[in-house]
């Protein structure tokens, strides 16, 4: 098992702010944490890497137990730009990683190359600005080619180039059989990163959905929308009126092919076809609906 | 755990403020050396003296129509005798001091001295009942008596002034005028620019709870730069394949190895400039040591030197455990070494009559410590450089303790 993360509790004063999380990885892959602020993520990531004590629960990373500080040989955590010491220039921050882990120095050059921080490797982190701060945690964290990754806002302060770098450095850290687990505001980033998502609403995981955000949505254009209505009423099929304009329904509740034999058989035409994913910011949507911090 | 401390002597050394303090530390170091080196007392200015007193001697006896040579016996007035005696023995112990003087002949120069104690101490038998703590009494004049012997022996260059009136010690207690006491601490208070004499002033000066106070500002935020408890670098560290323990430890041994290597830099400094400015003096310029029941003896000053710095540390350590204490609890540097300076001061005024000579607020002046001086005062022998390192280390290990477990507290 890569991570396993069973019934995981977490207190604080009178509040429970993780109740009872579990989590089974047991293949490498990419797996998102989405929640509104105060949803538990850091939390959960803290409680995972032992940075947290729990109130109850296990939490195993790579078969070892958390609290066994030589998982970070394999583990690695990235966090809030605040663990960075201002004084010290990147390349002060991997060699420290480099000696405490006994790794060669050549690695620091070839991490800065692979995410493109060469130019300020030597400068001192205090005049970093929030995505060159950004691209250092991810060098730190990626310096040890760990065998599981967890990230807690990777994205934030980086620009839209930045973003699609390190999106591919997670895709890249995927094929070569790392385990990222990773949360993220960012709902468009979390759906070309993964389909695995799991979302934390008030410290507990909603996890019911998540292959079914794989599927598409569709919408159909008739020469009839009331007509069309009606057919789909009386066949029974979930849709719904899309801007007055378009009859819309989901994959996973019908079939294409369905919708199409009902409205022909019935004489409707259909004038266009239109399919979009049905992504994380929707299923957010609706799971956090009428929350003030959504 | 060493690349822990490489990381941390990096934190430390990678700060604008720390080289600012080091500065300023060298600053101080300099303008004391300079005040030191213009109130040397040059031997130039001996042989003015002893030419002045030679001179003035002969004109003495000129006026009493005396030559060197005559008989001294045909002299019948007794008090005119004493005074042309006085005049003779005058005029012979300059004239010796200033040939030491010429030839660099510090045995002839500090044997004229001892000749005097000496001859002292056979005229005035009776003084050890007599002049138990009016200055100057019996105590500072054997003491007067076997400094000069122990720099007769050694053929030590002595730091000038070595006449009796130049030694001071805590038995010198009545005076017989103000005038008199001032004079007494002036003439005591001397100076040297030569390395390991400007060396023993200043650790006699500096190493004490200002001192303390100094590297508690230097390492300030030696805990506090983790920023604990609050998402800090501290979780950088604790993500990292080491024992947690080791990340404290590592920051204990780091901040004691650099107050190391600061006093000893210190010492290294304060060398050079009385090699480069004068010479670099005795390593075994002899410091007066207290014992009980009006004993004493002498320590090397290098000895001395070496002793204060070891004692300073742990009077360190144990200011740092404090701080560490109050930087795990309120978080922010200001308010970690304000505290650590109100225990630290609050304990020195405060504390004297606790637990003996177990209280390590108690070990503050190393130099009194070393020298038994405050032992002497307190009337408690127990009050010395070993209690004082075991005191201050047994201290120094709870107080750590503590701090590590509120810190694991205050992290959960």
């Amino acid at each position: 098992m890569i991570v396993k993360v069973d019934g995981l509790k977490k207190k604080y004063k009178k509040d429970w702010v993780l109740k009872g999380i579990d989590i089974e990885v047991e293949e490498p892959q990419i797996i998102a944490l989405v929640g509104p602020n105060g949803s538990g993520k850091t939390t959960l990531m803290n409680c995972m890497t032992n940075l947290l004590t729990y109130d109850q629960g296990e939490v195993e990373l790579l078969g070892q137990k958390n609290s066994d500080t030589k998982i970070f040989k394999d583990v690695s955590y990235l966090q809030d730009n605040r663990i960075l010491y201002g004084t010290l220039t990147a390349y002060d921050h991997l060699k420290f990683i480099c000696d405490v882990q006994g790794l060669p120095k050549s690695k620091i050059e070839e991490v800065a190359k692979r995410v493109g921080m060469e130019s300020y490797l030597k400068k001192r982190v205090q005049n970093f600005s929030l995505g060159m701060k950004q691209h250092l945690l991810l060098a730190m964290v990626i310096i040890n080619d760990p065998k599981v990754l967890l990230m807690d806002e990777p994205l934030t302060g980086l620009d839209p180039t930045s973003a699609i770098d390190m999106r591919n450095i997670l895709l890249e850290l995927r094929e070569e059989g790392t385990t990222v687990i990773v949360s993220s505001h960012n709902l468009d980033e979390i759906d070309r990163l993964t389909n695995k998502i799991y979302f934390l609403k008030d410290g507990a995981l909603l996890k019911e959905s998540l292959e079914q955000f794989a599927t598409k949505e569709y919408y159909l254009t008739v020469d009839d929308l009331e007509k069309a209505k009606g057919v789909l009423e009386e066949a029974a099929v979930p849709f719904l009126i899309y801007n007055q304009e378009q009859v819309t329904f989901e994959e996973t509740d019908v079939e294409l092919q369905t919708v199409i034999d009902h409205l022909n058989k019935q004489g409707v035409a259909i004038l266009d076809i239109e399919n979009e994913r049905v992504g994380a910011e929707k299923r957010y949507r609706e799971l956090f609906e009428g929350d003030a911090s959504v | 755990m060493i690349k822990f401390i490489f990381f941390e002597i990096k934190k430390a050394t990678k700060s604008a403020f720390f080289y600012m303090l080091l500065a300023l530390l060298v600053l101080v170091v300099s303008g004391y050396f300079i005040y030191n080196y213009i109130q040397t007392e040059r031997v130039e200015g001996e042989v003015e003296e002893a030419e002045f007193k030679v001179s003035a001697s002969e004109r003495s006896l000129e006026e009493m129509g005396f030559e060197i040579g005559d008989d001294l016996y045909e002299i019948t007035d007794h008090v005119e005798r004493l005074a042309i005696e006085s005049d003779i023995q005058m005029i012979e112990s300059n004239r010796t001091r200033l040939e030491g003087y010429e030839n660099h002949d510090w045995e002839k120069v500090t044997q004229v001295e001892v000749d005097m104690g000496e001859e002292h101490f056979e005229r005035f038998p009776t003084q050890a009942e007599e002049q138990v703590y009016t200055w100057m009494t019996h105590f500072s004049r054997e003491v007067h008596l076997e400094r000069n012997r122990w720099l007769r022996d050694r053929e030590i260059r002595p730091v000038f002034p070595i006449h009796s009136f130049s030694e001071l010690t805590v038995y010198d207690e009545v005076f017989n005028s103000e005038i008199e006491e001032e004079m007494a601490h002036n003439f005591n208070n001397i100076h040297s620019s030569s390395g390991f004499y400007f060396l023993y002033r200043l650790f006699e000066m500096f190493l004490t709870v200002f001192g303390a106070a100094f590297f508690l500002f230097l390492f300030g935020n030696v805990m506090t730069r983790e920023g604990l408890g609050q998402n800090g670098p501290i979780h950088f560290l604790y993500t990292q394949p080491v024992q947690r323990g080791t990340v404290f430890v590592s920051k204990v041994i780091t901040i004691a190895l650099m107050s190391l290597l600061t006093v000893v830099g210190v010492g290294l400094f304060s060398l050079l400039l009385g090699v480069v400015f004068d010479r670099l003096g005795a390593w075994d310029y002899p410091v007066l040591i207290y014992e009980p029941e009006f004993q004493f003896s002498f320590m090397p000053m290098g000895i001395f030197s070496l002793w204060s710095a070891m004692l300073f540390l742990m009077v360190l350590v144990f200011c740092y455990s404090w701080l560490f204490l109050f930087s795990v609890l309120a978080r922010r540097t200001s308010i970690a070494i304000g505290l650590t300076l109100a225990v630290v001061f609050l304990g020195v005024q405060f504390s004297e009559q606790l637990v003996g000579a177990y209280n390590p607020f108690l070990y503050f002046d190393v130099y009194e410590i070393i020298t038994f001086e405050t032992a002497l005062v307190q009337e408690n022998f127990n009050i010395n450089l070993v209690n004082g390192v075991v005191s201050l280390g047994v201290s120094s290990l709870l107080i750590l303790v503590v701090s590590y477990f509120v810190m694991k507290v205050k992290m959960k």
